[in-house]
């Protein structure tokens, strides 16, 4: 069978096309790609770079962490946010599943020619103002504007740097390790396609967009009582939702994950949209939401503390880290059935008779 | 004297083939010997030529029931060659050697045991373990070969000095039965409780309490079912749940139980009288009752009769009853001790998980369904599901094959020395070894998309592997990317350097259905897949199609045209979402407003609020999938009538809608005047009809544009329907009638699709497999329209038609694959 040489939306939508893509065409093609304990070749949440240790005159383990991520947003204004607001939150929070503090972010923006300046405005203020609740500054950035028919929205990329001792890794998952979920799951991306399908569900659904630094920060500082980090992964389940992060950590872990049904927390409002349109909450996106990996002695301890920051109050455990089929993420059914959580692809693919 | 060499093959294990060798070999004054070779008997026999020839023909004419001889190889030796002087030995088991049958299926407790059992002086009186060479479970009592009882779970049970006595004579009955047994040496039924059952929420003690033993267990059983309890039944290939099949009461309790509201249950009767009485069973040679009487005791699918007294909870809303003779000892005796002539017995399993059949885990999983346990302590090696058999146009035909077939071979019409598997799909799922012309199809696994069940699909797969000594060098998967059935496969080729082979799901059912008529390896034919489901090479969902097929290659020539799919399986499981996918194109149109669909009040759980949803879906083309599955129409038409809004348990709603079509069809020609119908000829536009061609519905078969398919436009007759239906008490048709119009007008669709191909390709040969051939209404009037243009329809023969056959589809197809590698230009004149 013939590829279709094309980039098509799938490319883009975080399952295993967007993988695929990744892989066989840009990461193979780059020859330098590390700057210190995790290169591109990770593709985690964000890369290190190591400090040069004579110029800091310390033999303080440190790396900075830098990451980027552009945003096309449809629609730009959202319940519960908008594209500025998605777009730095989106890069703070990948440094800060890296469990690394954000120094500061730069911005480029690409506007189409016809975009309203209110809207630019509105967008600017709200990137601020995500910025200003975790105290980082926005010190450089970059604007262009392109012909109306070239594009039609605006595009936003952000870049941040932040600091950690030792990155957090998706790879980190070690057997008997809780999984944990910092809150009600799916909400951004049924609010958003709610407002861009034009769904009449009866209810206010909004997107969960938010910096998560402040949130995670105190829980990077628990440990074992053999002084060991107590979190040993972290992702933050954006595009391809819960059900890629868990995939990707179980992979590249190389560990069985077991999620139960019943403990999932997901929003009565979403779970009726989804069941009315036929999706699955795992597989939609998150944009304030981390999932994370514990040793099982501190589950509790991480979950308070979680439980206590106002975006974690509906934290939840949700399954655990086993042996078994390593690098799959096995769903346990209220009814006690059993099935993989397959990876995202993107268009449904019936298979009931 | 002259010496002869025989090696036969077929079912020669466990079916006392040896003994008896051994009895007409004294009677024919032959020395020499017998052996069992792991899956074939060899015998050495010397005698005059006179007496060699009359051993050789009682070989072949008077072996035991069970037994089958599919090949025998004779070959002289030189004379002295063996060492053969004064009479016949019986030589130990051998493994090792390959030939082509492997364990008998496990068969009705046999005649003969029924009367040691009915006599009070005989010491298995009414003993529930009681069978002998010619009877009994085998295949689920079997860990490996050679079949000897060591290798089955009878050696937990030392064999006491009378059964060792009849063991060991080789003129007795039970001489090298494995599963030989009495009350002193065998298993023993226990009457077990859940202690706490009823203080659930107490959280305290939940171990068991042993009500009874032995035969009063069996009593206890029979009592509790008579008085409305669920009783958990081990019985030789898994457990059962039990009850009075008369207490509506009883039935509901475990419909609500089992959370399985409308799934029809099978019934055990107590003889083939009762069986009459509430069905119209028939009596005719080849028909059901001898089916159902058979000693491979299928469930048999039958129409309700005019005096059906069970509880209508038993099969809801169906015309037919799926019911089934005691086959174990332990039923007859449980029959002797119940009231009840009819109990309600269906697999013990949660919905898509294996059936259970562990004692423990009965405990653990069933406790909240049943009352009571039925246990025994023999292991169950091999789970074996009951098999289902019905009648579709008017021959046997598969639902399900499992227990009393399996693993009987099925034979290939064409052989390669390789050996090769296939895993099947995902629902309804089996699995296939072959080797040498031979295939040996798995017992029914279930749906694997549940883990628990894949796990069995793999332990079932070892099983085979280890039964048969086949090694598949070459291992055949489905199509489909999500199935893990596929995963498996692609594992098991990476793990054994192995070769994998995907095969598109409806050439795989259209190779099993060619197989299963014995076509040639070199055969074209024109075949007709019509089922629920299969990913087609375009990526899109595929289900009613017609493919010029050989062994090896396919061309899709025609097929119902693509309906998207509202959220994807939803829409499988809510067929409302398909009435408003199929009718879209008329809002696209105008000539329906999403007003009309949604004054038709289809069910849609979250209401008119999701109604709504689902049509924005489908403007906006989101989280829709395309299928041109046949199993959706009926589905989508189920709905539109009313008659199911909510699928339960696979199948419901096209198996509603025969259902009302069968009573359609008794209503519409009842009337017997002719001129009754005559308004059918207005809307024909000819001649006056007759009753048996229902036509009112006209189908429209057209040309598409953008895959040059010729296309059977299902949107239009569904709209059809639509019209009908909103006439609502207008109407001239019954709900009934309307199915009964509505699936006529889709058989000859499919009909005359298959004629416009017929006469392009040139092709006579046309064969028909998926679950829809299932259907009687569909199939008979398909082979009737057929039949007038001088074609016979191929149907399945050994297999059931829906995706019970892929494996085995799979395994013919890379069979002729490899047999065809040399032949470069095979496949490239489609
Ligand atoms: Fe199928
Ligand atoms: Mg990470
Ligand atoms: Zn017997
Ligand atoms: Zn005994």
């Amino acid at each position: 069978m013939a590829k279709e040489n094309k980039i098509s939306m799938e490319h883009g939508a975080g399952g295993q096309q967007m993988q695929s893509l990744i892989g066989e065409i840009i990461l193979k093609n780059f020859t330098n790609t590390s700057a210190g304990s995790v290169g591109l070749d990770a593709l985690d949440d964000g890369a290190t770079i190591e400090l040069d240790r004579d110029f800091l005159n310390n033999n303080k383990k440190a790396e900075l962490v830098m990451t980027t991520d552009s945003h096309v947003v449809k629609p730009i204004f959202f319940p519960g946010g908008d594209i500025g607001k998605v777009a730095v939150c989106g890069a703070i929070n990948d440094l800060a599943v890296m469990g690394a503090r954000p120094l500061a972010v730069s911005s480029g923006m690409i506007i189409p020619e016809g975009f309203s300046i209110t809207d630019l405005e509105k967008v600017v203020h709200s990137m601020n103002d995500a910025l200003v609740e975790i105290g980082v500054p926005l010190i450089t950035g970059d604007t262009k504007t392109v012909e109306g028919t070239a594009l039609d929205s605006i595009i936003i990329n952000i870049a941040a740097i932040g600091i950690c001792d030792a990155p957090v890794r998706d790879c980190g998952l070690q057997i008997g390790d809780k999984m944990i979920v910092s809150g009600y799951i799916a909400d951004h991306g049924m609010a958003l396609l709610t407002k861009r399908e034009g769904f009449e569900f009866n209810s206010d659904l909004e997107s969960d967009t938010a910096p998560l630094w402040k949130m995670i920060e105190p829980l990077l500082a628990v440990q074992t009582q053999a002084g060991e980090r107590a979190v040993t992964a972290m992702k933050d389940p954006t595009r391809g939702g819960v059900a890629d992060s868990l995939n990707e950590m179980a992979q590249k872990s190389n560990v069985g994950i077991r999620i139960y049904e019943e403990k999932l927390p997901i929003r009565e409002a979403v779970f009726t949209s989804c069941e009315m349109l036929g999706l699955d909450p795992l597989e939609i996106a998150n944009e304030g939401k981390a999932v994370i990996g514990v040793r099982p002695e501190c589950a509790k301890a991480v979950l308070k503390l979680l439980k206590s920051h106002p975006y974690g109050k509906d934290a939840a455990i949700i399954g655990e880290v086993t042996e078994e089929k390593p690098g799959k993420v096995i769903l346990i059914s209220e009814l006690g059935s059993t099935r993989y959580v397959d990876v995202p692809t993107g268009d449904p693919i019936p298979r009931v008779c | 004297m002259p010496v002869k060499k025989l090696l036969v093959k077929g079912v020669v294990q466990g079916v006392g083939f040896r003994p008896f060798v051994y009895r007409i070999a004294v009677e024919n004054h032959i020395s020499g010997s017998v052996i069992n070779l792991g899956n074939m008997v060899q015998i050495l026999a010397a005698g005059s030529t006179e007496n060699l020839n009359s051993f050789l023909s009682d070989l072949t004419t008077k072996n035991p029931p069970l037994s089958r001889i599919d090949e025998l190889n004779v070959t002289d030796l030189p004379e002295g060659e063996a060492a053969i002087e004064g009479g016949f030995l019986i030589l130990k088991s051998k493994s090792g050697v390959s030939g082509n049958s492997i364990i008998p299926p496990d068969t009705a407790v046999c005649e003969e045991c029924l009367s040691d059992m009915q006599s009070p002086q005989n010491r298995r009186h009414l003993y529930p373990f009681t069978v002998c060479t010619n009877c009994g479970p085998r295949y689920t009592t079997v860990r490996k070969l050679p079949y000897d009882r060591k290798n089955t779970v009878m050696d937990e049970f030392p064999l006491c000095e009378a059964c060792l006595k009849e063991y060991t004579d080789v003129n007795d009955r039970r001489y090298h039965a494995q599963p030989v047994c009495c009350p002193t040496c065998g298993p023993i039924h226990t009457f077990e409780q859940k202690a706490g059952r009823k203080a659930k929420n107490s959280g305290g003690d939940r171990k068991a309490i042993v009500l009874a033993s032995g035969n009063d267990a069996l009593k206890e059983a029979a009592k509790a079912i008579d008085d409305g309890f669920i009783v958990a039944l081990k019985g030789d290939g898994g457990f059962h749940l039990v009850c009075n099949a008369f207490s509506e009461e009883a039935v509901c309790l475990l419909r609500n139980r089992l959370k399985r509201p409308a799934q029809p249950f099978a019934v055990m009767v107590r003889n083939a009288a009762v069986a009459s009485n509430h069905t119209q069973i028939r009596r005719t040679a080849g028909k059901e009752l001898s089916f159902l009487e058979n000693v491979r005791r299928p469930i048999v699918v039958c129409n309700k009769s005019d005096s059906y007294a069970l509880a209508p909870s038993v099969a809801p809303k169906l015309h037919n009853l799926g019911m089934m003779l005691p086959y174990s000892a332990a039923h007859y005796v449980l029959f002797e001790y119940l009231k009840t002539d009819v109990v309600v017995m269906t697999s013990a399993n949660l919905p898509g998980l294996p059936m259970v059949i562990d004692n423990d885990d009965a405990f653990s999983k069933l406790s909240d369904i049943a009352d009571y346990f039925l246990f025994h302590n023999r292991l169950i090696q091999n789970r074996t599901d009951d098999t289902v058999i019905r009648f579709v146009n008017d021959e046997p035909v598969f639902l399900r094959r499992s227990r009393g077939f399996v693993p009987e071979r099925i034979v290939l019409p064409f052989s390669h020395s390789k050996g090769v598997a296939g895993v099947g799909a995902e629902m309804n799922n089996t699995l296939s070894f072959a080797k040498d012309g031979n295939i040996f199809l798995s017992q029914y696994i279930g749906n694997t998309k549940h883990l628990q069940t894949a796990a069995y699909h793999a332990e079932a797969f070892e099983t085979l592997r280890q039964l048969t000594g086949i090694r598949p060098k070459i291992i055949a998967c489905d199509m489909h990317p999500d199935f893990n059935t596929t995963h498996f496969a692609k594992e098991y080729a990476s793990k054994e350097k192995a070769k994998l082979i995907q095969i598109q799901h409806h050439h795989a059912h259209i190779c099993s259905v060619m197989a299963d008529n014995d076509l040639p390896l070199d055969s074209t034919v024109l075949g007709i897949a019509l089922d629920g489901v299969g990913y087609g090479d375009d990526q899109t969902v595929w289900g009613g199609e017609i493919l010029k097929c050989t062994y090896t290659d396919y061309v899709r020539l025609s097929s119902l045209a693509p309906q998207p799919m509202a959220g994807g399986d939803l829409a499988t499981k809510f067929p409302a979402r398909l009435v408003f996918g199929m009718l879209y194109p008329y809002i696209s149109d105008g000539t329906l407003s999403e007003e009309d669909l949604l004054s038709l009040n289809l069910f849609f759980p979250r209401g008119a609020d999701e109604a709504k949803v689902v049509l924005s879906q489908l403007k906006n083309n989101f989280n829709v999938a395309a299928s041109s599955s046949s199993g959706r129409v009926l589905d989508a038409a189920a709905a539109l009538l009313g008659l199911c809004g909510e699928r339960t348990f696979d199948g419901e709603p096209a198996m509603l809608l025969e259902s009302a079509a069968y009573h359609g069809v008794a209503e519409l020609t009842a009337g017997s005047d002719l001129a009754d119908l005559s308004f059918l000829a207005e809307t024909i536009g000819s001649e006056i009809p007759t009753l048996s061609d229902l036509s009112y519905f006209k189908p429209a078969i057209q040309q598409s544009d953008e895959s040059g398919r010729l296309v059977f436009d299902t949107s239009a007759l569904l709209y059809a329907l639509y019209t009908e239906v909103i006439k609502g008490e207008d109407s001239r048709f019954s709900p009934n009638q309307l199915a009964a119009l509505f699936v006529h007008a889709f058989a000859e669709g499919i009909g005359q699709m298959v004629l416009q191909n017929v006469r392009d390709s040139g092709i006579r040969v046309v064969c028909v497999s998926g679950g829809v051939a299932n259907n009687d209404y569909i199939i008979s009037v398909l082979a009737k329209m057929l039949k007038e243009n001088g074609i016979d329809l191929l149907t399945h023969k050994n297999l059931p038609p829906g995706d019970g056959c892929i494996s085995h589809g799979q395994v013919a197809s890379v069979t002729a694959r490899l047999l065809l590698k040399s032949k470069k230009n095979f496949g490239n004149n489609l």
